[in-house]
């Protein structure tokens, strides 16, 4: 049974096809949703000390915005979660800690650097997370 | 989700993504296409192995390696699904990447199911990885099971 989906989000696209599957598939079984974003605890952790507390700040602020478009993005009950660590591990974590049946997120296109790799992130999720993971390409601008 | 297709491989694993596809797409209202694909080399292993038999003329075609693989999808979904399981089954024969994506092209797919092998980036780099393949070539969601 599916009771629980999670979505994963970076912020980086606003309103997108991962949220809209997601969202339509919770909506068939009458699932809980989730909606996280994890601050890169890395990236924080290798900035300078003076530095910091705003970059932190920063990143949680735009974890917080990529939490909100989701919740704006349906009338439906939104449980928000912006939390910190690696991004994949993070996920893998929160997944098993709430009982998630299925993650999604979604990924970069397929033009640019990222031609052979689906970018690290959604790679490591896919390849680590304990519940099967839903992956939505972005199409990019030309598709 | 109204089209699922679903990438069956000889392995264990295949067999829970079969269980998660049928239980994703059946409560969605989705048909669920199970495919399996055997490789060219696969493919020309059996036709040397049947005709390596004396005495015995065996005409294996394509159309006989297809209805094989088709087979073996309808045996894996069966077992998982039941005799009675709501599924069609289908077969193909080439790179497996290339005929999951034909498949889905030609039967309309809009969500793909398949397994991620835990490769590291370095040897997905190196040896490739249909999942990733997949998520890339597919304009659909594509759904990943690790276990």
């Amino acid at each position: 049974m599916i009771e629980t989906v999670a979505i994963a989000t970076d912020g980086s696209e606003s309103v997108s096809r991962c949220v809209n599957v997601a969202l339509d598939l919770a909506e068939r079984f009458e699932a809980d949703v989730h909606a996280l974003s994890v601050v890169d605890e890395t990236e924080v952790d290798s900035s300078p000390d003076r530095l910091r507390d705003e970059l932190r700040a920063a990143l949680e602020s735009d974890a917080e915005r990529a939490v909100d478009t989701v919740l704006a993005a349906t009338d439906r009950e939104i449980t928000p979660a912006v939390i910190e660590g690696r991004p994949a591990d993070a996920i893998a974590d929160y997944a098993r800690e709430h009982d998630v049946d299925v993650v999604a997120t979604g990924t970069r296109g397929r033009h640019g650097e990222h031609r052979f790799l689906i970018g690290s992130v959604a790679e490591r999720v896919v390849r680590t997370c304990p519940v099967p993971v839903l992956s939505v390409r972005q199409l990019s601008a030309e598709e | 989700m109204e089209r699922a297709l679903v990438v069956v491989e000889a392995t264990e694993a295949t067999k829970n993504l079969v269980a998660e596809a049928a239980e994703l797409a059946h409560g969605a209202g989705a048909e669920l296409r199970l495919l399996y694909v055997t490789s060219d080399e696969e493919f020309e292993e059996r036709q040397g192995e049947l005709s390596s038999i004396p005495g015995i003329n065996v005409d294996y075609g394509v159309a006989k390696g297809v209805e094989e693989a088709e087979g073996f999808a309808r045996a894996v979904g069966e077992e998982v699904l039941g005799a009675d399981g709501e599924f069609t089954a289908v077969g193909r024969i080439g790179d497996d990447e290339t005929e999951i994506l034909a498949e889905a092209r030609s039967n309309d797919a809009d969500h793909i199911f398949v397994h991620g092998r835990q490769r590291s980036p370095a040897g997905k780099a190196v040896f490739g990885d249909l999942a990733q393949a997949i998520i890339l070539g597919f304009d659909g969601p594509v759904t990943v099971t690790t276990s």
